[in-house]
């Protein structure tokens, strides 16, 4: 009977295998004397709350029109897609040959993408008239990986310090011109502290984009070089690490900065100076009523700079109809549909001509101002990974285990090991 | 013609009881063939295929996304070399060190207050027993508000009535772990008390009789009957609540991402982690393993130490 | 064991509270409106103007009805199914004479020695090759029997006297129907217990299904839950999320509360 129910096993062995080796795979039309044909999928995600679902359809469904105007023969599908596990889906997709021929990425994601291979370089299909000099330096920073155009930017976001108004002016800040540098700041920070406030927001468990990357960057740092040398233990990034250590042993942050993840409720309460928040920060606070806040620039020591995000279209390198999907892409990040999306979404348009949208509005009209300085993250196909890596030594430090310099030398160790196992 | 009716004759009466047979054989195992080979062929696909198919990935540098490639023993040799594996190790050793005796002694003494039979004695072992049946993420969302690690924080409130300092809590490395361990205790307790009252339940009375009548009182009662009876129950809930304590994960998961500095990283996260973040399945197979091997080791020295039967009769 | 006096409701007072205390603390912090309430719990209910606009917050704002179905999917299917295959396999381990009997079943109860994580990377894969990912099949069909429950069964049938079913087989009964009429009567709590414990095991399971499901349609309400804890930052959302996830729970507990212990108690536990 075991024998037999070992054959059996065998079977099913070879069943699950086969099964597992047919995927399908659907042939879709290619060009033909410069004519496309057949289907492009996109997969897009919710970027505004549920009610306005329909408005969202309507505005990627003009995209799908206007690209029709010109290629007729190609059918555009829009998918849209849960941004929980965004990532491990699209990789499941795409390894299975299901994926969409067009997506959305981050910057770090798409370098870790692109390192995997699944990402086809566009800078080849899409020309030169796609407006090159309409866009910042470190947005097109943001959508470049070695050398190549991976994607076009569709939103950008930019983190910078808010500050309280009340608290601001009670330790005698003046709230038409906020701190700008790492010294002014911290001059206003500790008479807030003395006053019974702390100085800022500092999220320990949230990602180090919103923690100590911008400090690095603030200093005159980098995290890794362009070839992805280690930059970490250096001088400049020390400094960072010593400024949160400073903040931390001070008051400035408040105690549990170690591993929290949200401190915006202890801002909107009043007991919190400053937060470092991004546009949606903006509609956060109108949504509870916050209205007393001023918007600073990010701070420098060095030089100024800050973290925020952007967000580009992609193509897969299994699409069928690699040329048309980058046209399609094209044609989704032009200045209109740029305009489009990002009055919808509130976030910044990635293009200067965009900026026209947020006339009235001077809190966005501020960030815009910033877009130069604001960095798209590490670039890096590790930059995912060592994410929990670098929060650690922070933690270490914070609670002080280890100095300074010693935490950012063994974060350099941990993110050159990461580096090692590629 | 003579010879081909007795030759049909022979075969007819084998063809007879063969038929018979297969019937009786039917009857007798019909339930076997209907329930239990199909139960069979699942246990096949979906336990001991996936057990030999993990075993494969650990050899293998398994991506997400490409071919998959041998690298024989890489995944294996990078576990010894990886300080941070060592360290999930570490900790979730230390996390049964603060849960597990906890969770037992609580157990018990829950048990024997709920078996001295008073009235509402009922009420109280459904108290007891509810977070058992709540899930990790109602009572981590709990946990969290009750631990801030703020002055306004719910447990730090009430340290400052008995005039102790605000404690970091899940900021602390130190603390972080202990705090998850009491909500696992706070968790599984009632589960343990159950077993510990079932075990109550029957240990017979004559012990007590005969020990009264030695002159012990309640206190000698207990340690002298009780407690030493109960050792098979001790023995069950010990190695149970072991096994549980190695597989912690969900409240590391909600409340700590595994920080401070690594100190809630525990085994099961770190794997989590490893696999489904970092992408490398082959070497997250091998986190895998070395649970196992922890968990068997466990349990065989329990089983040696501890796990000699006790017989009432 | 009897004691004297009234003396034991002072700690059985005190650890109740204790127990209960978070339970009452989910339930207030759901029905006052604050983003971060501090003091008292008990006091809110007392002091604050009393509202259910996070319970409408919650399921308007989110996909909380759909979580439960999900959950009530993933969850009664194994439970009906479980309680079934532990009763037929129950009394075929105990009773039935047959081939390799005893090593078929000790291999079974071997096997849950390992870690469940043991199994998911491999699943995982073997899932997301047959195109499981993000459908119900990876939560429901690899947990339609469980041998534990196997185990229950067996343990309890087995102390069943064999004049049992020999007076059955006398009248001319056949498997069948001293399966259905005789055994499965009196294996009902054994079998009640085996459906608790799997209801309580699927409808609280976080990791299985936070790694094969992937969109929010598709989560169970564990997984929904632990979004909201971890984006929302709204205290009373947050109780609210927990306090309806917590009423299935609580209302199977409330019925069937009895049959852990008497299940418990009838095994055995050797």
């Amino acid at each position: 009977m075991l024998i037999k129910k070992g054959g059996f096993l065998l079977l099913l062995l070879l069943l699950v295998m086969s099964l597992a080796a047919c995927s399908d795979e659907e042939g879709e039309g290619a060009a033909e004397d410069g004519e496309f044909g057949g289907e492009l999928t996109v997969w897009v995600h919710p970027y505004v709350a549920s009610d306005l679902k329909a408005d969202q359809e309507k505005v990627f469904a003009d995209m799908a029109a206007s690209f029709n105007e010109q290629y007729p023969g190609v059918e555009v599908n829009f998918e849209e897609i849960p941004w929980a596990n965004r990532e491990q889906k699209l990789l499941t997709a795409l390894a299975a040959n299901q994926g969409p021929d067009v997506f959305y990425l981050i910057p770090d994601m798409m370098a870790q993408f692109a390192e995997t291979g699944v990402l086809e370089p566009i800078t080849d299909y899409i020309g030169d008239d796609w407006g090159q000099d309409d866009y910042a330096d470190t947005t097109l920073e943001a959508v470049t990986y070695q050398g190549d155009l991976y994607g076009l930017p569709i939103l950008r976001e930019v983190t910078t310090q808010i500050y309280n108004k009340n608290i601001l002016e009670e330790v005698g800040g003046d709230p038409e011109n906020p701190p700008t540098t790492w010294e002014e700041f911290n001059a206003l920070a500790e008479k807030a502290v003395d006053a019974g406030y702390y100085g800022r927001s500092f999220e320990g468990a949230n990602t180090p984009n919103a923690t100590i990357y911008p400090l690095i960057w603030q200093a005159g740092g980098d995290i890794l070089s362009e070839d992805g040398e280690v930059l970490i233990n250096s001088e400049k990034f020390v400094k960072a690490f010593e400024l949160v250590n400073e903040w931390y042993k001070n008051g400035v942050i408040p105690p549990d900065s170690i591993n929290t993840l949200s401190h915006f409720e202890a801002f909107l309460e009043g007991n919190i100076f400053s937060v470092f928040g991004t546009g949606l920060t903006f509609s956060s606070m109108e949504d509870r009523g916050f209205t007393d806040y001023v918007v600073g620039p990010p701070l420098m020591e060095e030089e100024q700079a800050t973290f925020g995000t952007t967000g580009m279209f992609v193509v897969a390198s299994n699409s069928d109809n690699k040329e048309a999907a980058s046209l399609l892409v094209k044609e989704m990040t032009n200045e209109e549909h740029t305009k489009a999306f990002n009055t919808l979404t509130k976030y910044i348009p990635p293009r200067a001509s965009g900026a026209s949208i947020f006339e009235g509005n001077a809190d966005m009209m501020q960030l815009t101002e910033y877009l130069d300085v604001t960095k798209p993250g590490v670039m890096h196909p590790v930059a995912r990974n060592i994410i929990p890596l670098v929060q650690a030594e922070m933690q270490a430090m914070m609670e002080g285990t280890k100095t300074p310099q010693e935490a950012a030398d063994a974060a350099a160790a941990a993110i050159q090991s990461e580096i090692d196992r590629m | 013609m003579e010879a081909r009716s007795i030759q049909s004759g022979k075969q007819a009466i084998p063809e007879i009881s063969r038929k018979d047979r297969l019937k009786r054989h039917w009857q007798k195992y019909a339930l076997i063939y209907i329930f239990l080979v199909p139960i069979l062929i699942h246990f096949a696909i979906f336990q001991l295929f996936p057990i030999a198919f993990s075993l494969y990935i650990t050899f293998m540098k398994w991506p997400v996304i490409g071919t998959p490639e041998f690298i024989a023993l890489d995944n294996w040799k990078a576990f010894f070399s990886d300080e941070l594996a060592w360290k999930a190790v570490w900790n979730t050793v230390l996390f049964s060190l603060y849960y597990i005796v906890p969770t037992m002694a609580l157990g018990l003494i829950l048990a024997l207050l709920i078996n001295t039979e008073k009235k509402g004695t009922g009420f109280f072992k459904a108290v007891f027993f509810l977070p058992v049946v709540t899930s990790f993420v109602i009572i981590s969302g709990i946990w969290a508000w009750l631990f801030r690690g703020t002055e306004e924080g719910m447990i730090n409130r009430v340290l400052s009535v008995f005039g102790a300092e605000p404690q970091l809590f899940l900021s602390n490395s130190s603390q972080a772990l202990i705090v998850l361990a009491g909500l696992s205790i706070f968790k599984v307790c009632g589960s343990t008390m159950i077993y510990y009252y079932a075990g109550l339940k029957s240990i017979p009375h004559e012990f007590y009789e005969a020990a009264k009548i030695d002159g012990a009182n309640g206190w000698h009662m207990f340690w002298r009957v009780t407690f030493p009876l109960l050792l098979p129950i001790h023995f069950y809930v010990a190695v149970i609540t072991t096994i549980g304590s190695f597989q912690i994960f969900d409240s590391a998961y909600l409340l700590t991402q595994g920080g401070p500095n690594h100190s809630t990283t525990t085994l099961v996260y770190y794997l989590y982690r490893e696999g489904f973040t970092n992408l490398r399945l082959g070497y997250a197979s091998v986190l895998a393993y070395i649970l196992f091997f922890i968990i068997f080791a466990i349990s065989i020295i329990q089983r040696k130490y501890f796990g000699k039967e006790v017989s009432y009769k | 064991m009897h004691v004297k006096g009234n003396v034991v409701y002072i700690p059985l007072l005190i650890l109740g509270f204790l127990f209960l205390s978070p339970f009452l603390i989910m339930i207030s912090g759901s029905i006052v409106s604050m983003i971060m309430p501090v003091g008292n719990p008990f006091g809110w209910v007392l002091n604050e103007s009393l509202t259910l606009s996070n319970f409408t917050y919650i399921l308007t704002n989110s996909e909380f009805l759909r979580w439960i179905f999900n959950s009530v999917v993933i969850t009664f299917i194994p439970v009906f199914s479980q309680m079934f295959f532990a009763a037929v396999l129950g009394y075929i381990f105990a009773k039935k004479q047959f081939p390799f009997r005893e090593g078929i079943f000790w291999l079974m109860m071997a096997v849950i020695m390992l870690p469940s994580q043991l199994l998911i990377i491999p699943r995982y894969i073997m899932f997301s090759e047959l195109g499981w990912i993000n459908t119900y099949y990876p939560l429901i069909v690899p947990e339609i029997w469980g041998i534990l429950g196997v185990f229950f069964v067996r343990q309890y049938m087995m102390t069943l006297p064999a004049d049992l079913e020999e007076a059955a087989r006398m009248d001319g009964a056949g498997d069948f129907t001293i399966f259905f009429k005789v055994m499965l009567p009196l294996a009902k709590p054994v079998i009640a217990t085996v459906g608790t414990f799997a209801f309580i095991a699927n409808w609280n399971d976080l990791l299985t299904p936070l790694i094969f499901t992937t969109s929010q349609e598709m989560y169970p309400v564990t997984v929904g839950l632990a979004s909201l804890l971890t984006k929302e930052g709204n205290f009373g959302v947050e109780m609210a999320g927990s306090v309806i996830s917590f009423i299935p729970t609580f209302l199977i507990f409330l019925f069937f509360q009895r049959y852990f212990v008497k299940g418990i108690a009838l095994t055995g536990m050797k």
